[in-house]
């Protein structure tokens, strides 16, 4: 074994110590329950992402009358699925660019998501932790 | 040396900085901000660990802080691009073909770019070039 290999392995180790080390630091309790304010209040999300209010907000019901009152940049509404969702929080963190996730802000979004993002889990995942509702007529 | 010649020369320095600043970007941001990256992590890759969605965001974040800023210093230069490379394209895989999946693709190619050229004149490792 050559000391480059040896040297490389050692590094490996060391490498693989600090980002364990890293990783125990910020999956702290205050880090790993992060809340997020939302027009309706803070919600805490759980280990999965999804929100868990307490308060069953995720079982109220909106029409899509509710929903366009909701369209600018910081107070955002989509209704996907028959799932009323508030992106707010995540506008800014789009990937895609504000623009691009605001064109379904405050309108029924479900062909633009499934067009761009169905069956992705990153996509999916997001949209299930901003679920605030059903879509009724 | 002609112009084009100080161009060429710098293009491997300049690569590998700026994919090293990318990852850093990144990992900083799911180390300081993690609640906005819960919601990518897949639900298969969780199950597998049997780590929560935090403790891989926090994983995630450092491994790319601590590889970016190998790749930052030219240390271990191979080593961490190839790494980046990897993991980015694991990436890629995961969030699929779309805007995103396309410039992850295009950021991994990049540190496969790095990881084939190797040590630049920049490097740190060119002090440690006689370690055989």
């Amino acid at each position: 074994m050559t000391k480059r290999t040896i040297y490389t392995i050692v590094f490996l180790i060391v490498a693989a110590i600090i980002i364990i080390i890293l990783t125990a630091t910020f999956r702290n309790p205050s880090v790993a329950k992060p809340t997020r304010t939302t027009s309706q209040g803070s919600e805490t999300l759980n280990p999965t992402g999804a929100t868990s209010t307490g308060t069953v907000s995720s079982e109220k019901t909106y029409t899509l009358a509710d929903v366009a009152k909701h369209k600018s940049q910081t107070d955002c509404w989509t209704a996907v699925r028959g799932s009323v969702y508030n992106l707010s929080p995540f506008v800014n963190q789009h990937p895609g660019g504000v623009a691009n996730i605001m064109k379904i802000c405050g309108i029924d979004g479900t062909a633009a998501f499934e067009g761009q993002h169905g069956g992705q889990p990153r996509p999916e995942n997001e949209l299930a932790s901003l679920k605030i509702g059903t879509l009724v007529k | 040396m002609t112009l084009s010649d100080r161009l060429k020369a710098s293009a491997p320095t300049v690569l590998r900085i700026g994919v090293a600043l990318v990852f850093l970007w990144f990992g900083s941001q799911q180390l300081m901000h993690p609640g906005s990256w819960l919601g990518f992590i897949p639900k298969s890759i969780m199950d597998i660990s049997g780590l929560t969605a935090p403790t891989l965001v926090a994983f995630n974040g450092s491994f790319e802080i601590v590889f970016g800023l190998c790749l930052l210093a030219g240390f271990f230069t191979r080593v961490s691009a190839l790494l980046l490379a990897l993991h980015m394209l694991d990436i890629t895989y995961v969030v699929g073909y779309g805007a995103t999946g396309v410039r992850d693709f295009g950021l991994s190619i990049a540190a496969v770019a790095v990881f084939l050229y190797g040590i630049d004149k920049l490097c740190l490792d060119r002090r440690f070039t006689t370690l055989d």
